[in-house]
């Protein structure tokens, strides 16, 4: 299974510059990790990989997935753990993962498993609202990984968060690529991910080589 | 449960807190609902009560009673008086009840004191009449006989009372000697005045009427005229239509109104969610579903605001002296009755409905623009 990018282009409503020009990427299984500076096209990317913008120029090829963006992929095979609003504030973390599980039709031991490995399995009938950042960081992680998606999509994940939840988060990362053939695309500057990457692509390099 | 439900169960809690939390935009949009269905269920009333009210003087004998009056000169008077009248048949069709009168230019000396005017018809018996000369009056027994002069004929008439509301709004306070046209012939060898009354079936009818006068007097040369309320009718009738757009314009226009205010509401509400609307859309549940939601929430706002409008309204017009307020036209009946109800809770959920576009409008944004 692998993803390729031809020519990908993507310039945002209203905007007079292209984030994204002429992109070509092959992404394979295991860890990606995206570098570049704010603002290069990192998280534009990831969206685009997920089908949650539509490219305006080239185009996306995923043969062994479901349509990108299509319902099917988005419950089954397509997992994103963004910057902010990563839960849902109402539920308990518990439901947030539970919910998860049902929709992509997985089951919910699964979940537990997760939730135990990030150190959250205390937490799980807190409510999220009541959660300290890195604590809401390992639940949403914990909710992309019990959905066993084939397709992982992290936008800095461990921003701001101090070393012990930052060695949590990548071990389960690293756990979730050796026991799957899925493709996990991280996109972050934290250097402390940098040891988990199969591949890592310096985006500043590739847009400069692209333009 | 179902991930739906339990997705459904989310966003209803979610509700639920955010009326909780942000009580104004729920009471604004109840109290608007209410505020419109008050002033829908008034304006519906009062547009009933004028339709009613013209529908029933649309109704009323007075108003559909037409009468053709017909100047016969001698040299036609034998002509319109033969066996069969055709003419009077094609007025029986237009009319519910109608009477051919053929007025003598000539007076009735009854007793040698007073003078009536005679009338002769085709079949008194039709009309419950003897055949015979009769005294129509209300001032002497019934079967009484009185002398009556006409020219130079002598005749014992019988006192009988007027029959049928035609002949009792011809005679009036009145009095009127009666006689078939074989009896009264010689006295019409020099013309009469034909009078049709009828009460018309419809203002189609008497338009129909005014045509058959107008066609007797352009083609046949006739001295015809007729006397109907057909002006007055025709205006009521476009008034009674003016009212019923009037109805149709309230109830679409309170919808819209709602529509649009509690519209602007619940796009306040969604840009403040739409971030986590963009989370669920993004574990797959589709537009569709959280539309569907907005829909509801919506709908049964405008509906329970509407109906708590109303239940307000009923409860206050039973406090209020509303024959003291000169409001006693403002009934319950017309108020609630009717339909007004159900118009009024469809058109809270039609408003309900109008107000989910800016929501479905917002659901349409990617994903990726949202989500950060």
């Amino acid at each position: 299974m692998k993803i390729v990018c031809h020519e990908l282009g993507y310039i945002y409503p209203g905007a007079k510059t292209p984030v994204l020009s002429g992109l070509d990427l092959v992404i394979e299984p295991g860890v990606t990790l995206l570098k570049g500076y704010s603002g290069c096209g990192k998280s534009t990317l990831l969206r685009l990989l997920g089908g949650l913008l539509e490219p305006c120029t080239g185009r996306i090829e995923a043969p062994q997935l479901p349509l990108l963006g299509s319902r099917e992929f988005l419950r089954k095979a397509f997992a994103m753990v963004f910057q902010e609003l990563n839960l849902l504030p109402l539920a308990s973390v518990w439901r947030n993962i539970e919910l998860s599980c049902r929709i992509a039709g997985v089951p919910t031991e699964q979940g537990r498993e997760w939730l135990n490995l990030l150190g959250m399995e205390p937490f799980a009938d807190r409510k999220v609202e009541s959660l300290s950042g890195g604590q809401k960081q390992r639940v949403a992680i914990a909710r992309a990984l019990s959905k066993s998606p084939a397709l992982l999509l992290l936008d800095e994940p461990t921003s701001g968060l101090d070393d012990h939840n930052t060695s949590i988060i990548s071990a389960a990362i690293q756990r979730f690529s050796q026991g799957s053939d899925a493709i996990c695309v991280i996109a972050s500057h934290d250097h402390r991910l940098d040891p988990l990457a199969h591949e890592l692509v310096d985006f500043h390099r590739i847009l400069s080589l692209s333009e | 449960m179902n991930w739906w439900t339990s997705i459904a169960f989310y966003l209803c809690r979610n509700s639920f807190r955010r009326w909780i939390e942000q009580p104004l935009g729920f009471l604004s949009k109840w109290a608007i609902s209410a505020l419109i269905g008050i002033l829908g269920a008034v304006m519906i009333a009062g547009a009933s009560f004028l339709g009613d009210e013209i529908g029933r003087q649309l109704a009323s004998r007075e108003a559909m009673t037409v009468t053709m009056l017909e100047v016969v000169p001698p040299k036609q008077a034998s002509a319109l008086l033969a066996p069969d009248d055709p003419e009077e048949s094609e007025w029986e069709k237009l009319a519910e009840d109608s009477m051919t009168l053929y007025q003598v230019p000539a007076v009735a000396k009854i007793d040698e004191i007073r003078d009536v005017s005679i009338v002769a018809m085709r079949e008194p018996e039709r009309y419950g009449f003897p055949d015979a000369i009769v005294l129509i009056t209300r001032s002497q027994p019934e079967g009484s006989t009185v002398v009556a002069r006409m020219d130079t004929l002598r005749v014992e008439a019988i006192a009988m009372p007027p029959k049928g509301a035609l002949l009792e709004k011809f005679v009036a306070t009145g009095e009127l000697v009666v006689g078939s046209v074989k009896r009264l012939s010689p006295l019409m060898q020099n013309g009469f005045t034909r009078q049709v009354l009828f009460q018309a079936k419809s203002i189609e009818a008497i338009e129909q009427a005014q045509k058959v006068n107008d066609t007797l007097q352009a083609i046949e040369h006739r001295r015809v005229s007729i006397r109907s309320m057909l002006p007055l009718l025709l205006k009521l009738r476009e008034i009674r239509n003016i009212q019923r757009y009037v109805l149709f314009a309230v109830t679409i226009g309170s919808a819209l109104v709602l529509g649009l205010i509690c519209g602007a509401l619940a796009w306040m509400e969604f840009r403040e969610e739409r971030y986590l609307l963009a989370l669920i859309r993004s574990f797959g549940v589709g537009r569709v579903a959280l539309l569907v939601h907005a829909v509801v929430e919506n709908c049964l706002i405008a509906v329970t605001g509407v109906l708590l409008g109303l239940a307000g309204l009923a409860a206050t017009v039973s406090q209020l002296n509303l024959r003291a307020m000169k409001l006693d036209w403002l009934t319950t009946q017309l108020l609630f009755g009717g339909g007004t109800v159900w118009v009024l809770v469809l058109g809270g959920l039609f408003g309900g409905l109008l107000s989910c576009v800016p929501v479905g409008i917002g659901l349409r944004k990617p994903l990726g623009l949202l989500l950060k």
